[in-house]
């Protein structure tokens, strides 16, 4: 660090060798007033030169009759004749906007013309047209390679966001998120999607190198709206808007259901009395069902249109040294599934002094508020889930009442007696669970910027955080969970977390002659957080209660818990860019990062970064070919790292437990974890080739980039053998990596005074591999949704991890359609069916004709777990996003479309009902085609001419012919392509003439469709999904995924 | 110049700054750096006081206090099919049936949870065994320290024991350390053969039998009755066949040595007097039921509880293996599996009160009432000595228990005493009979002490016929209490009696259900697989045969 500083020394002595002649002296500035550095000023005709430092100023010598030139990039040059004038103070105007755009860099900011790494940014503006909670939702599709999923449709839930297809295998691939400077720990919930000015994204090493361990997944880079100096001004925002679901999953009809009802009740005499009893003989079905509308449980769950409104009011104001601005605003946003919604509550105070010329202070005090409530559809897990309870519950209730009845009652009848039941009625279920959590956030930063020197700053920014999580759990006595264990009963849990952090920051930056020019930046930064947590629970509450609000109602109270823990980082870090002759750009920089989180052995980490860019547009020969109005190549390569380990993951520790003596609890210790003194943080290599093309006066814009991004040491729970009385020790080994390709074309259609039409296009190609795991391990095998022991479990892994392969193998049996009635012998005088031989079957499941026939991979004549291969891919091949925007008399619209290509989803909740084994659950429509053996009589075919005729072409196993154990077939993995209309908003902009007599400055009003249509051909909900549980290596499955909603707003915002 | 010296100055200092508060941060960083765990203790600074040492030795009991070990796994269905025993339900069509109808491979979750838990009690207590004759306290304390620290030291060392036994009993020839893990060590080590592990079993249970104490206090922590009881018990499995590498069910050549430890073993417990019967054979499972510890018939129990009715800690014991009990009854539900067979009740004489604790041929239905199971419901029979209506309302949970599992008896002490008597002297002794009969005489409700020719056993039988008297009588005394099976591999007849039992179960109705006689592989089954995912991380291991 010592040497660094020697080196800014020198360098700053060595800026002082410039000296000054007399002569003319002046500022440029823009058009808007604001100075331009870097503006190249020339003789005409001679050879004097000379540029402006970075508050516009220049000074030159030259004859007093000469010309002189100001010419700078992305602005119409001018000239000025001297004619004696010693001042000379001139505006140049902008061709095009975006060569001028300022992009936030970690630490500073960059002018985006001399960038050497990848960045991809956003305005605030196009984000706040899409009416979601989380602002990181209406990334979607914006920025090339950054990749923005929502698991599904639940409300609050948080979108992931994974940049270039996420280098981690078993941590975390979420992007560090910086917001106005100071790094959050926990996303951008907190924020008011409305409140963002502008969002970039930081993708390659050269630009993610400076936030060193953290920097390996990208930075997520958000600068929040700034106090506005003027008169006080007073802004309402608000809209209001109606939700409703896109689409269920067609079930069996009230008569198909008792079809199937029936052929599962027929083996058995008993049960088929209860059918005959339940729903008549076979003959009157027809009759009684088939116009009978039954129930539709989705259409009662998430049936009706929801309800959402925000509204915002802000005041502002203030001199240009001293302005404010305070915002209040409110967001209620209802569920498509009933009992369920989000609400959040943000309020926010922006301040900002100028002390002196030299000394700004700014201040941001953010606070909010967010609930989630409702059951959702994902609790539970296996034969538990919300969702299955949903699509299972049986549509009609018979002859034996009414379906008013059936809808209700508490309890299905038909269920009564029956010991192993986990269902109930819906809507009941919904009502009786109640869950909430409630989120309050508190952010407050203090920045400082002292201008120490002419070209010297210094920056300090320091910020503490508090968030309170507080998770509400009960289940009435109404609830499933009540009836099993004896009375309702609930949780309350509470997560504080506090944190703080600071860093300073020194910059010096100075302009040369000769479009030269130097930037460099040392700081350090430490930033600490800790959290604590505590629940209690108690059961056995008397079916009359308080609930959570007295917990000492319940009669059955849990064992309290508690724990807390916390993490430091302390960094120094450094960064030069040079522009030399306005065309080359070199930088670099090189972080050092020391974190508690890693083992005594690797406490520090070094992380450097190097770049350059070469801007071909200024080279001379560029002149000829005035079509294009910007190039510049750009390469860079470093080395960042993902340090989201668990706390003391390094260290032996010696974790409490209980040894129950005497029926009461006793302590007991044992050790957690295996040691390792050498555990340090993911590492990723990254390369970026980056071009970016204007033409015709950027008109057109396109930025093309291919990266390779490699990722080392990566953390592996690797198993162990466990005779040493441990599974799993946390390593750092095995390695990925990620290729890609990412375009992003911008165009100005038309443009004039009347109309204008611009078109945004991004796509991006990643393509992920896994190149090594621990030591000689090859395959590591997953379980997703179903694992357990038990019925409604899925006892195979059903996920692969291959080296060689990305991330997100799905893995399974392929199957070979259905056994038919030829592929048996036949004894007509026992009317039993024996297969032939050689032909491969399940030794724990005698098949049967229209049975469900897997391939035999092996080939040794038997379907086993070995007969599993990989059956589909989770990642897309390709995913992007286009915006179309049009402008007309104070008309705006805007058009936009997403899509993800090549990605597979697995349809867990069609393998679980695909089940049909077992009597009453009702099925999935298509089960309606089954195999069967039952006649139009209802009679038993035995006969096999009979039985193939009636089944000809039947592709669906017969109600007993997937067997009663789950089992992973490619029947169940779907293309899960899709193109989605994600928004369109049109507003109008009400002319100032009329709002000036209401005392208004403006005022625009809007509607907006969001989630208008998904085009896809995946059966399920949504095909966008990912519930099985948060972790990286089981992507896409589908199961008890909440369905998505489409929704309208109309909205309104007006400024007095 | 003036100006911009002044300027220089200017950075000068606030680069001072600078470095002033980094070299400050950097002097403090490292102890800024280090990790001080709050929610958990450090392994480097525990074990400074008895009760640090009390808590890690609970650490090693607390491995078998799970469902994966003796709340299900280890405890129920690993010990059936037998012939007294089997789950309902056929086919393999879901784990626990792979496991029960004899159809289980390597790759079994089972396995691999049931293998990780018991080492990881290796594990926890051998570092018991290390750490306490290092603690200040065990070199320097007063006498009655070190008695504290020495039966600390004698609880681990039986439970280093009692896992490593298990593992022998289960899997065969499996890795062993005696050395508490840590990462530097070669994790990937060999099996080690059986008999190496019986001496290291035997020497730690006699070390552990001379640090315990007779007496203890009324809780689920041994004395030294269970480690002399366990000593013969392992005795008698050392001595007795296991399936070999060589594919072959084999018994050493000295295994008269080895039942020579459990005579000695046993005629020492007995005649110390701390260990009795308790009169009433219904009474001692009353008393599980209720949750009662009776440490003079029930010598070594696995504790079991859990507040709020949850699965840690806690097993499946009195639903798994009762009688079915309708969800909503008053005493709770019970989803039966664990099923005896219809021949099994009925080979009791009349007059035995064990037949109706053992077995109860009913169902609860949702009042609480007994219905009984008749016709061909009689193969729905379950073990009764855990049922619902004996335990105490309300249930807490579903499945889940308070019941403790009792690994060892003193009846079973009694009866290996008669079947080392009768081996060491080629026939029954008078203390062979003695032994017997007096679990006999408590089986029919008659005094213990008064000899009863309609109950006990008829005198003058050869070895043959007096083990063969055994092998019955371990059965009606011990049913579904976890031995059955093992018992039977010790015999060398587990093929032979499912066969058998099959063959007369389908005699009694041809569509009887059972099938553990057809689907019994012999020389394969006798022991379960080594985990398959224990091989995929140690090359090392060789399978058990015929897997």
């Amino acid at each position: 660090m010592k040497r660094l500083l020697l080196l800014l020394f020198s360098l700053l002595g060595c800026a002082t060798l410039f000296a000054q002649n007399i002569g003319v002296t002046g500022k440029v500035s823009s058009a808007n007033g604001e100075p331009i550095g870097g503006v190249t000023i020339q003789e005409k005709g001679g050879k004097k030169t000379t540029t402006t430092d970075q508050q516009g100023n220049y000074s030159i010598s030259v004859p007093q009759d000469a010309t002189l030139v100001y010419s700078y990039t992305g602005h119409l040059s001018r000239e000025e004749k001297v004619k004696q004038r010693a001042s000379i103070n001139v505006s140049l105007t902008v061709i095009n906007k975006d060569m001028e755009e300022v992009v936030v860099v970690g630490y500073g900011t960059s002018k985006r013309k001399e960038l050497t790494g990848s960045i991809g940014s956003v305005s605030g503006k196009e984000l706040s047209k899409i009416p979601v909670q989380n602002v990181a939702q209406a990334l979607q599709g914006r920025i090339a390679g950054v990749n923005v999923t929502q698991g599904d449709g639940t409300p609050g839930s948080q979108p992931k966001i994974t940049i270039r297809g996420g280098g981690s295998i078993t941590q975390s691939n979420d992007p560090l998120y910086v917001v106005d400077g100071v790094p959050q720990t926990d996303g951008l919930a907190f924020l008011d999607p409305t409140d963002v000015e502008s969002m970039e994204v930081l993708k390659d090493a050269s630009a993610t190198a400076i936030y060193g361990a953290r920097g390996a997944n990208g930075v997520v880079m958000v600068t929040t709206r700034r106090a506005k100096a003027g008169k006080l001004s007073l802004n309402y925002d608000m809209y209001y808007g109606i939700k409703d679901i896109t689409k269920t999953i067609p079930m069996l009809n009230p008569y198909q259901y008792t079809l199937l009802e029936y052929e599962r009740s027929m083996g058995d005499s008993s049960q088929l009395a209860n059918f005959t009893t339940r729903y008549g003989n076979f003959n009157e079905l027809s009759g009684l069902y088939a116009n009978s509308p039954g129930i539709n449980w989705q259409d009662e769950l998430f049936g009706g249109t929801a309800n959402s409104q925000y509204h915002k009011i802000s005041v502002g104001g203030g001199s240009n040294d001293t302005r404010f601005n305070l915002f209040y605003s409110h967001n209620n946003d209802e569920g498509i599934m009933m009992t369920s919604g989000a609400k959040k509550d943000v309020a926010k105070l922006t301040l900002n002094h100028n002390a002196s010329n030299k000394i700004k202070l700014g201040s941001i005090i953010n606070y909010s508020e967010q609930q989630v409530f409702g059951v959702g559809t994902q609790e539970g897990n296996n034969k538990f889930n919300q969702l299955q309870n949903i699509l299972q519950y049986r549509p009609t209730s018979g002859k034996q009442g009414s379906d008013d009845d059936l809808l209700s009652s508490d309890e299905d009848p038909a269920l009564a007696g029956n010991s192993g039941n986990v269902l109930q009625n819906p809507v009941v279920n919904a009502e009786s669970q109640q869950r909430s959590t409630y989120t309050k956030t508190l952010n407050a930063s203090l920045s400082v910027d002292i201008q120490l020197a002419r070209n010297l700053n210094y920056r300090g920014v320091a910020g503490v955080n508090r968030a309170d999580i507080k998770g509400n759990i009960f289940n009435d006595s109404r609830s499933m969970t009540a009836k099993r264990n004896g009375g309702p009963g609930g949780s309350i849990s509470e997560t504080d977390r506090k944190g703080w952090n600071y860093s300073n920051v020194l910059n010096y930056s100075r302009m040369f002659a000769g479009g030269h020019k130097m930037d460099l930046l040392l700081g350090q930064e430490q930033v600490y957080s800790g959290s604590e947590y505590f629940s209690v629970s108690s059961a056995r509450f008397p079916a009359t209660n308080l609930g959570l609000n007295d917990i000492s109602q319940g009669t059955l109270p849990g064992i309290p818990q508690s724990n807390a823990q916390d993490e430091r980082l302390m960094s120094f870090f450094a960064r030069a860019n040079f522009v030399l002759a306005d065309r080359y750009i070199f930088s670099g920089s090189f972080r050092r990062d020391g974190s508690s989180k890693f083992g005594i052995n690797n406490k520090w980490g070094n992380f450097p970064a190097a770049g350059f860019a070469w801007r071909v547009i200024n080279e001379k020969f560029m002149k000829n070919v005035p079509a294009i109005s910007d190039l510049k190549l750009r390469y860079s390569f470093g080395t960042s790292g993902n340090n989201r380990i668990d706390n003391y993951a390094s260290l032996a520790l010696l974790k409490s437990g209980n040894y129950p003596l005497n029926n009461g609890n006793a302590i007991s210790v044992s050790p957690a974890t295996l040691a390792n003194p050498n555990l340090k943080w993911e590492k990723t290599i990254s390369q970026n080739i980056g071009m970016d093309l204007g033409l015709f006066q950027q008109r057109i814009t396109l930025t093309a980039e291919v990266y390779y991004n490699k990722t080392k040491d990566l953390l592996l729970n690797a198993a162990v053998p466990a005779s040493s009385g441990f599974s799993t020790m946390l390593i750092n080994v095995g390695s990925t990596t990620n290729k890609g390709l990412e375009l992003t074309l911008n165009t100005v259609n038309v443009k004039n005074k009347n109309f204008e039409w611009n078109t945004n296009f991004n796509i991006a190609f990643n393509k992920n591999k896994v190149t090594a795991l621990t030591n000689g391990e090859t395959r590591r095998y997953m379980q997703s949704w179903g694992a357990g022991t038990g019925t409604g479990t899925l006892s195979d892994a059903d996920y692969l991890l291959q080296v060689g392969d990305q991330v997100g193998l799905m893995y399974g049996y392929k199957s070979a359609g259905l056994y038919q009635v030829s592929d048996f012998d036949y004894n007509s005088s026992t009317n039993v069916y024996t297969l032939k031989p050689n032909i491969a079957y399940d030794p724990n499941l005698v098949p049967q004709p229209g049975y469900m026939k897997g391939v035999d991979q092996t080939g040794d004549g038997k379907i086993t777990p070995d007969d599993r291969v990989v059956i589909g891919r989770a990642n897309p091949k390709f995913i992007g996003g286009l915006n179309n925007t049009f402008r007309s008399h104070g008309f705006d619209l805007s058009i936009f479309i997403n899509w993800s290509y090549g990605n597979e989803v697995y349809n867990a909740n069609k393998l679980y009902n695909s089940i049909t084994a077992t009597i009453y659950p009702n099925a999935m429509s298509y089960i309606a085609n089954r195999w069967t053996t039952i006649d139009n009589n209802g009679q038993r075919v035995t006969d096999p001419k009979q039985l193939e005729a009636m089944n000809a072409g039947k592709t669906v196993p017969s109600y007993i012919g997937g067997g009663t154990a789950l089992r992973f077939y490619d029947l169940y993995v779907e293309d899960g392509s899709f193109l989605r209309i994600n928004n369109i908003s049109l507003g109008y902009t009400l002319p100032t003439k009329w709002i000036s007599k209401a005392k208004m400055s403006n005022a625009r009003v809007y509607l907006t469709g969001y989630n208008l249509y998904v085009f896809t051909n995946y059966s399920g909900y949504d095909p966008e999904v990912s519930v099985a549980n948060s972790s990286r290596l089981t992507p896409g499955v589908d199961f008890g995924a909440f369905p998505r909603s489409r929704s309208f707003v109309a909205g309104l915002n007006v400024s007095f | 110049m003036k100006n911009i010296k002044s300027k220089y100055s200017v950075a000068k200092i606030s680069a001072l700054v600078l470095i002033a508060a980094g070299t400050t941060t950097f002097s403090s960083c490292k102890k800024w750096l280090e990790e001080k765990p709050q929610s958990s203790f450090s392994a480097s600074t525990f074990f400074k006081s008895a009760d640090e040492a009390t808590m890690a030795v609970l650490g090693a009991y607390e491995p078998a206090s799970n469902n994966n070990t003796y709340g299900f796994y280890i405890s129920l269905l690993y010990d059936i099919d037998s012939d007294i025993g089997q789950m309902q339900g056929l086919g393999f069509t879901n784990d626990a049936r792979t496991v029960a109808h004899y159809g289980i491979g390597p790759s079994h979750p089972s396995l691999s949870a049931v293998w990780a838990l018991l080492y990881k009690g290796v594990n926890n207590a051998n570092l018991v065994i290390e750490k306490v004759p290092q603690m200040d306290l065990y070199k320097t304390g007063t006498d009655a320290d070190r008695a504290n620290l020495n039966r600390i030291l004698g609880e681990a060392k039986f439970l280093r024991g009692f896992y490593y036994s298990e593992l022998v009993r289960l899997f065969g020839d499996v890795p062993f350390t005696l050395k508490s893990t840590e990462a530097s060590d070669d994790l990937k080590i060999k099996q080690t053969d059986r008999y190496v592990i019986y001496d290291q079993v035997i020497k730690d249970l006699t070390e552990a039998s001379n640090l315990l104490p007779w007496t203890k206090e009324s809780n689920e922590r041994v004395a030294k009755g269970a480690a002399k009881a366990l000593l013969a018990r392992v005795a008698l499995f050392a001595g007795g066949y296991s399936l070999r590498q060589s594919k072959q069910m084999e018994r050493p050549t000295n295994y008269k040595d080895y039942y020579a430890i459990a005579q000695k073993q046993t005629k020492e417990i007995m005649d110390s007097g701390y260990h009795s019967l308790n009169p009433s054979y219904e009474q001692i499972f009353r008393n599980q039921c209720k949750l009662t510890v009776e440490p003079k018939e029930c010598m070594f129990e696995i504790s079991m509880y859990n507040a709020t009715g949850n699965l840690t800690n806690s097993g499946i014991i009195g639903t798994w293996n009762a009688p079915l009990a309708d969800q909503g009854n008053p005493y709770g539900r019970a989803n039966s599996f664990y099923k005896t067979t219809a021949l099994f009740q009925k080979s009791y004489k009349t007059g035995d009160l064990r037949r109706d604790v053992a077995v109860a041929t009913y169902k609860i239905d949702v009042t609480g009432a007994q219905v009984q199971l008749t016709g061909t419901n009689d193969a729905t029979w379950s073990p009764g000595k855990w049922r619902r209506d004996w335990q105490i309302p309300p249930a807490k949970d579903l499945n889940n228990t308070d019941i403790n599992w009792v690994v060892l008896r003193y009846a079973d002490v009694l009866l290996m005493r008669a079947e080392a008597e009768n081996e060491m002297n080629e026939g029954p002794n008078a203390e062979a009979y003695n032994a017997v009969n007096m679990v006999r005489r408590r089986g029919f409700g008659k005094p213990l002490g008064v000899v009863d020719a309609t109950v006990d056993l008829a005198a003058g039988m050869n070895k043959q016929m007096f083990l063969a008297a055994l092998q019955q009588e371990r059965a009606w005394e011990l049913c579904f209490e976890g031995m059955r099976k093992a018992d039977l591999i010790r015999w060398n007849m587990l093929g032979s009696s499912l066969r058998a039992t099959e063959k007369a179960l389908k005699t009694y109705r041809s569509n009887y259900p059972y099938q553990a006689g057809t689907n019994f592989v012999d020389n394969k089954f006798e022991l379960f697989p080594i985990p398959q995912s224990e091989f995929e991380v140690n090359p090392n291991l060789k399978q058990n045969p015929n897997y």
